[in-house]
C-alpha cells in the first residue's frame, strides 16, 4: 500500500494523462496505470467521469446558495444592512 | 447590466469609516475589496438585488473586520476572505436545512418524502454546498493547494492569474490543480 502522497501523486498523474487520451484509449491506460489498484482505478474512473461539468456544478452549488442566502434577508431585515440603515435606494439590479 | 455594487473595502485592522456622504455606504480603506468577492458570485448570473448582494458582502466584511487580525497583505486578505464567504453560505445551508427540519417533522420520512415528489431535491443548492464544503475539507487533508484553489477561485472570485499571484505559483500549475481539484470534488459529492 502506497502512502497516501505517493498514492495522490499517481492519481494525478494517471488523470491528466487519461484525459488526454482519446476517449477510447483510456480503459486499456487505465488498466495497466492502476494495474491492481482496484480503488485507485474506481477513483480515477470517478473523476474522469465527474470532469465534465464538476465546475459547472460547484458553481451551481455556490451561486444557488448565495441566491438563496440573498432572497432570505427581504422584509424588514432588507431595510438594514449591518449598522446602517437604508433611507433609500440608488438603484437595483435588472 | 450589473450596475456597480456599493463598495466595502477594507481598511487593515481598523473599524469602520463612514459612511461616505456621496454614497451611502462606502468604507473607504487601504484597497482590498470586497466587491471583487462578491463578483465572483455575480458573473454571469443575474443578481435581482444589489442591496440584499451587498448585505451579504457587508456580513462578510463585519466577520473580517471582527477577526481583529492584522492583515500581512493582499494575499492573506484574500486566503482569509474567501473562507469567511465560504463559512457564511455553509452556515447559511446549515441554519436553512435545519429549519427545514424543524416543526417537529421526522426528518426521514420528510427527506424521503420530499424526494419521491421531486426527484431533483438532492441537488438543491444549499444540499450541493453542504457536500462540496465537506468534500473540501477533506481534500484539504490530501492537497492543501488544491483546496486553496478552489476557495480562491469559487469563494473569492478570483481570476486564474490572480490566484498564481496570490499563491506564488504559475498560471499552468493553478490550471492543472484546479482542473483536478473540480473532478475529484465532483465525484467526492456523490
Amino acid at each position: 500500500m502506497a502512502a497516501p502522497e505517493e498514492r495522490w501523486r499517481r492519481l494525478e498523474e494517471i488523470f491528466h494523462r487519461a484525459l488526454d487520451l482519446e476517449r477510447e484509449e483510456r480503459g486499456a491506460y487505465l488498466d495497466a496505470a492502476c494495474a491492481g489498484g482496484k480503488e485507485l482505478r474506481a477513483e480515477a474512473e470517478a473523476m474522469i467521469g465527474a470532469d465534465t461539468g464538476a465546475g459547472e456544478r460547484i458553481e451551481g452549488a455556490i451561486h444557488g446558495t448565495f441566491e438563496l442566502a440573498a432572497a432570505d434577508s427581504d422584509g424588514e431585515e432588507r431595510r438594514r444592512i449591518g449598522p446602517y440603515e437604508v433611507l433609500r435606494e440608488i438603484g437595483r439590479a435588472a | 447590466m450589473v450596475p456597480e455594487p456599493i463598495r466595502f473595502t477594507l481598511q487593515p485592522a481598523q473599524s469602520v469609516v463612514g459612511p461616505d456622504p456621496q454614497s451611502p455606504v462606502t468604507i473607504l480603506g487601504n484597497g482590498f475589496d470586497l466587491v471583487a468577492l462578491a463578483r465572483g458570485y455575480m458573473r454571469g448570473e443575474q443578481v435581482n438585488d444589489v442591496l440584499q448582494t451587498t448585505a451579504l458582502v457587508h456580513e462578510a466584511y463585519m466577520r473580517l473586520v471582527g477577526e481583529d487580525v492584522q492583515w500581512q497583505g493582499r494575499d492573506h486578505f484574500f486566503a482569509i476572505a474567501a473562507g469567511m464567504m465560504r463559512r457564511i453560505l455553509v452556515d447559511f445551508a446549515r441554519h436553512r436545512r435545519a429549519e427545514k427540519r424543524g416543526g417537529g417533522a421526522d426528518p426521514v420520512s420528510l427527506d424521503e418524502a420530499r424526494l419521491a415528489a421531486d426527484p431533483e431535491w438532492k441537488t438543491e443548492p444549499d444540499l450541493e454546498l453542504m457536500a462540496l464544503d465537506d468534500a473540501l475539507t477533506r481534500l484539504a487533508g490530501v492537497d492543501e493547494r488544491k483546496s486553496r484553489i478552489v476557495e480562491l477561485r469559487f469563494f473569492g472570485g478570483l481570476t486564474i492569474e490572480e490566484t498564481a499571484g496570490v499563491l506564488g505559483v504559475s498560471h499552468a500549475t493553478v490550471e492543472r490543480d484546479f482542473k483536478m481539484a473540480k473532478a475529484w470534488l465532483s465525484q467526492a459529492m456523490g
